[in-house]
This record gives C-alpha cells, structure tokens and sequence, in this order.
C-alpha cells in the first residue's frame, strides 16, 4: 500500500534537512546580531545627543549654596 | 398619539440601522482597500517564495524518503501521512510566509501555483526521481497546490477582522491542511496508493491539525523580522 521502504533515500533527506536547517539558523543568528549591533549603536548616539543638547546649569551663587550641606 | 410615537420611534429606528449599516460598509471598503490586490512587488515576493519553497522541497525530499520516513520510521498509517506532515506545511509555510510579507490577497494562492508549477519544471527538466504517490509535478498536484492556496487566501481575508493573527493563521493553516489531505484521499490516493481506512482517518485528522498548529506558529515567527520591517517603512512614510 505504502510502497517500498528507502532508507538511503531517508538519510539523504536528513542530511539535506540538517543542511538547509543550519544554514537558516546561520542566517537568523546573523540577523540578530546586526539588528543588536545596530540597537546598540543608535542608543549610543541618542545618549550622545542628548548629553551634547543638554542645556548648562546657571552659574548662580544661589543654586551652589542650596546645593551644599548643612 | 400613540400611533403617532410608534411610527417616531420606529422610524428612529430604521434611521440608527441605516446609519449602523452605512458605517459597517464604509468600515469593510476601507478595509478590503487596505487588504488590495496583488500588485507587482508583491506577485513578485509571492512567486519567489513559490521558486524557493519548490527548490528546498524537491532538494530535501528525494524518491522514497517520504514513505520511509512515515511509515517505517514513525510507523504512521496510511496514506496522507506525508501531505499532513510534510507536503500540507511545507506549502502552507511558504503561503503564510507570501501572504504576511506581500500583505495582499492573493499572495497565497500566487505561492502555492508558482510551488507546484516550480516542482514540475524541475521534475521535468532534470528528470528527477521523487514520490510517485504523491503525483508531485503532476496535474492533480497542481490542482492540490492551487486548491491549499485558495483555502489559505479565503480564510485570510474572512478572518481579516481578527486582531490576533497567530490564531487567524493558526484556524487557517489547520483548515487548508485538512482540505489538502481529503483532496488527496479523494482524488490522488486512489489512483496511486488505494483509498485510506476509515479507522485510520481520525489519527490522520490529528496528524494534519498538528502540522497546520506548528507550520502557522513557524510562519508567523520567522515572518515576524519581515513583518516589522513592513510596519516600520508604513510608518516612516
């Protein structure tokens, strides 16, 4: 009913399988990596950015003595 | 009087209705406008798909490993083992996978007649040996491919209402591998390897629901980087 069993057939269907599957798993561990590289890199800059558009704090006799302790 | 506020009240009503009923159909034109038709970028992505799923398929599978795997390593009845575990996911995978990225109706169905149009070809040109029972490459393959697809996109685009897609995807991809099976027992099987035993039908009914649960949640997982790309180029303009 089910025709002839094969089983070089089958282990070349595995190997074949092991192949591609690698290969994808390659290609999806790569794509995280750049997308975490790519993260990293944008939240450095942001930081920087930020750090660089920060306005500075008045130079007022003021705020320096509210600031110091008791 | 009392006439007179009934005939108010329920012309009150039938006017909440029309209005009711106009905003439901503005609602479904913009959403059958947001689905579209296939237009060239995404025939493209779906007809690639379709190449590459065929290329993989006719790669991994040669003659016999099929059968041997079903039914002398896993000791599966039979037939429909292989379609509900090999052949129904592998071109569900690759329908879900046009459909999700391309966006549009139609997608599947373009997927699944470049796959089995893909699988002749080949089978043709380099005068491959692969699964007589299956009649892969054959007419009524076609005709199989064709039929999962048009399930896939009829599906789709009743449940396009539906916020969770995994479910969507996962009634979808159940549904078309169970209609792939029954045309396969119905008019493939038959002809090569004999009708299927009713006491083997509900193993074989679980097997294909199983295969349509794990292709939809694969689909959707590595459809997601693809996805999310689409949303944020949408977005961006």
């Amino acid at each position: 009913l089910c025709g002839p069993a094969d089983f070089s057939a089958l282990s070349l269907c595995l190997t074949r399988v092991a192949v591609i599957s690698a290969t994808g798993t390659t290609a999806f561990v790569v794509y995280k990596a750049k997308e975490l590289l790519g993260r990293g890199q944008k939240s450095k800059k942001l930081v920087e950015r930020e750090s660089s558009s920060q306005p500075e704090l008045p130079d007022r006799e003021d705020v320096k003595v509210g600031l110091r302790p008791a | 009087m009392g006439k007179a506020v009934a005939a108010g009240a329920r012309m009150c009503s039938r006017l909440i209705a029309t209005e009711g009923n106009r905003m439901f159909f503005a609602k479904k034109s913009s959403m059958v406008r947001r689905d579209g038709i296939l237009d060239i970028k995404a025939f493209v992505v779906a007809t690639i798909l379709g190449v590459a799923g065929a290329i993989i398929f006719v790669y991994s599978f040669p003659a016999g490993a099929i059968t041997t795997l079903m039914h002398e390593v896993l000791k599966l009845p039979g037939p429909g083992a292989g379609i509900a575990l090999i052949l129904g996911p592998f071109i569900i995978f690759f329908s879900l996978l046009a459909s999700r990225i391309a966006g549009k109706a139609g997608a599947a169905c373009m997927t699944s007649l470049s796959f089995s149009l893909m699988v002749a070809v080949l089978v043709a040109i380099l005068n491959l040996s692969i699964e007589d029972k299956g009649k892969f490459g054959g007419i009524e393959f076609f005709g199989a491919a064709v039929l999962c697809g048009l399930i896939i996109d009829f599906f789709l685009h009743i449940l396009r209402g539906w916020k969770a897609s995994l479910w969507k995807f996962i009634m979808t991809s159940c549904i078309a591998n169970t209609g792939l099976l029954i045309f396969y027992w119905l008019l493939i099987f038959p002809q090569t390897a004999g009708w299927v035993k009713v006491s083997d039908v509900p193993i074989l009914v679980v097997l294909c629901l199983l295969g349509g649960l794990v292709v939809a949640v694969t689909a959707i997982f590595v459809s997601k980087p693809f996805a999310a790309q689409k949303a944020g180029g949408q977005k961006g303009d």
